[in-house]
């Protein structure tokens, strides 16, 4: 997963998370199509020779190929950017292009970390303020979370450490 | 503006997650489960060995020797479905695993969940297949084909060997499935397809026919289940069905099947013969084309296996040329190989001997199977030991080889250290000979009529028949060697570099030796 983190001017702080992988979204396209046109057209045939039993797994097959490079490809667009400027931290996350947007306080927003509930699973890293959490890097490695946790919690941080009054 | 990368450096401090339990059971992680594919295709190849000594102890002598013929049809049965479906089949997805991520410089697989899933699932269906062995009545004995009706009457064996096959199918699905989501969806930016490495291109197109050609298989197994236990009769004489019907859709699975286990070694020859000859890897597209026409000719062929059914004239004609037509881009690689060669630096390590045994032994598979292509020839050919021989140079010298040859290429880059350069040799002079006094002599056999499956022979075989039981015995003992020279490397020896090779070239030997448990989670630059 890459994480990038760009500083835009000396108040600013601008995060942006994505996996690490380049879609080819056309070349999977046809190559899915490739295989489901082989797959089915013998499938079919078989059907037609009687043999319809051979259909439904080259359907169940497909769809499962389908739906698991559907979802990689998503995942390979999906991106998150933080921006923290002097008074508001600004969380988008989206395909491509971010779609939903979070504004915060920056004065009234903290960084958590929270461990999980079972050693098997990943820790969750939220931005929270004022009652509103938003999960961020979800699909990152445990390391890389933790470590992005520290640069976050270096400029969001909690209020005392920023000398303000909490 | 800055930019704050994690690069495998960083990464290198991070290992797995502490616990047995936790790293092996659970993990998600991309080389763990090559380790586990590769381990899990060991220990199947060693079982699926045991059979085969089994096989020649008793065909050492004319005669009943050793074990009843019923035993007997059970080991050949057994032995077919461990090497094919749990030794050659899980130790190429291992290289898969380990290798397609850090080629193609992805920080892993594409699935990483459903790749542990499918793993596990191999080790629950080999328990279901290899439990039959003490069920009453045996093991599957049929042989691996499953012809009906001789299926049919396995007994209680039957319904674990149709729901073994199913799980095994499973797993070879989910495994390719997530190697094409892979390949197509997690390249690091500038790995173009033409750019990939060879294994990675042999991978992709194996992954199409493994999800090609199984829900075949599975509707066929599915099919020999209700015929049994339902009523149907899709394959049963008796209620209107076709019983070679099936071996039509057994064959439409099973000939692809043959390729599904000899690409992938195309791929790794053809990364270690330009290593070891330091020249760029002799026409790169042509070997592209020659493994997609390859592929493409596996859906046409399968009739090949059937010329003695009763096919029309203008079937076995169709067969025999479509076969014949498959030695075409197989020369062309075999030429691209030796071009590769042809006036490079060559130095003989172990991998680059194995991929020269393999180049050459692969290469009289081959042309045996052009002469079981020749529809008069193969009525006489046909079920004798000359097929036997003939799938053995291709499976054995080649895909076995093939993989033998990775594991000493990769071995360094996978343990940090460098194998016993001596022993390894040892293992490949000791293997080399052995493989071809094992089966060699088994031409002669089946041209002079040996039919294979049988336990028992006319004594003018029993010669030839003894030198290749002494060839099977030596090399199944050279094989202890080899897991010898692979706990040794792995527990210490000489550190290796990043490059391991003089000539490597490749995003994974950008690496640090051993990789570490992360890698590319920042992408490579791709030139």
């Amino acid at each position: 997963m890459e994480t990038e983190q760009q500083g835009v001017g000396a108040e600013t702080r601008h995060f942006v998370l994505r996996p690490n992988c380049g879609v080819y979204w056309r070349t999977t396209l046809v190559v899915f199509i490739a295989i489901a046109v082989v797959s089915l057209s013998v499938a079919t045939l078989f059907a037609f020779a009687g043999f319809w039993p051979i259909l439904p797994f080259a359907g169940l097959e497909l769809t499962a190929l389908g739906v698991a490079l559907y979802v990689s490809a998503v995942r390979g667009k999906y991106r998150e950017e933080i921006l923290v400027d002097g008074s508001t931290v600004e969380i988008r996350k989206g395909q491509k292009e971010p779609d939903t947007t979070w504004n915060f306080d920056l004065a009234w927003s903290e960084v958590l970390l929270e461990a999980s509930f079972h050693r098997w699973y990943p820790s969750r890293l939220l931005i929270r303020s004022q009652g509103d959490a938003v999960e961020l890097g979800a699909f990152l490695t445990e390391e890389e979370r933790l470590a992005l946790a520290d640069e976050l919690q270096r400029c969001i941080g909690p209020m005392a450490a920023r000398g303000v009054p909490s | 503006m800055t930019a704050t990368t994690h690069d495998t450096h960083d990464a290198h401090h991070h290992g797995p997650p502490p616990g047995f339990f936790k790293r092996w059971l659970f993990t998600t992680n991309h080389k763990d489960l090559g380790v586990l594919y590769m381990v899990f295709g060991l220990l199947m190849f060693f079982i699926g060995g045991a059979m085969a000594m089994v096989i020649r102890a008793e065909l050492f002598q004319p005669g009943l020797n050793l074990v009843d013929p019923h035993f007997f049809n059970q080991m050949t049965t057994m032995h077919a479905l461990v090497m094919i479906f749990g030794a050659v089949m899980p130790a190429f997805t291992g290289l898969a695993n380990w290798l397609i991520p850090v080629q193609i410089g992805a920080p892993d697989m594409a699935l990483p969940r459903i790749n542990n899933w499918a793993f596990w699932l191999l080790p629950a269906g080999f328990v279901l297949l290899l439990a039959t062995l003490f069920l009453p009545g045996g093991a599957p004995a049929g042989g691996w084909t499953m012809y009906p009706p001789l299926v049919l009457q396995l007994g209680d064996s039957f319904p674990f060997l149709i729901l073994a096959v199913h799980i095994l199918g499973i797993s070879s699905i989910m495994g390719s499935i997530n190697i094409v989501a892979t390949i197509l969806n997690m390249r690091a930016p500038g790995m173009t397809l033409m750019k990939m490495p060879m294994f990675v291109w042999a991978w992709l197109i194996t992954a199409f026919l493994i999800v090609a050609v199984m829900p075949v298989l599975a509707g066929a197994v599915t099919m020999l289940l209700t015929d049994q236990y339902f009523g149907t009769s899709f394959f049963s004489a008796a209620g209107g069905g076709d019983p070679v019907m099936f071996q039509h859709i057994f064959w439409f699975f099973g000939h692809p099947e043959v390729y599904i286990l000899i690409l992938p070694a195309f791929g790794i020859v053809s990364a270690i013969i330009p290593t070891f000859a330091r020249k760029p890897l002799f026409g790169y597209s042509s070997m592209v084309y020659a493994t997609a026409s390859i592929a493409f000719l596996s859906f046409i062929v399968w009739g090949h296996h059937m010329f003695t059914v009763g096919m029309p004239l203008a079937g076995q004609l169709f067969f025999m040329y479509a076969t014949m037509l498959v030695a075409v881009p197989t020369g062309v690689k075999i030429f691209n190989w030796m071009a590769t060669m042809w006036q490079g630096s060559m130095t003989f390590e172990t991998p680059m001997l194995f991929s020269i045994a393999f180049v050459l032994l692969f290469t009289i598979g081959g042309l045996s199977g052009v002469m079981l292509a020749l529809a008069p020839v193969d009525l006489q050919y046909h079920d004798t030991y000359f097929v036997v021989a003939h799938f053995h140079y291709v499976l054995v010298t080649g895909a076995v080889f093939s993989i033998m040859a990775a594991v000493y290429f990769w071995l360094p880059k996978w343990t940090g250290h460098m194998y016993d350069e001596k022993l390894g040799k040892w293992h490949f002079w000791l293997s080399t000979i052995s493989v071809n006094v094992l089966f060699f002599p088994q031409h002669f056999l089946g041209l002079a009529g040996m039919p294979r499956r049988i336990p028992d022979y006319a004594v003018q075989f029993a010669e030839f028949n003894m030198i290749s039981s002494i060839g099977g015995f030596v090399f199944g003992l050279a094989q202890l060697l080899f897991v010898y020279i692979i706990v040794k490397c792995v527990r210490g020896g000489q550190k290796a570099s990043s490059g391991v090779w003089e000539g490597a070239k490749g995003l994974e030997w950008t690496l640090p030796s051993p990789a570490p448990y992360h890698t590319f989670e920042t992408p490579p630059a791709v030139k």
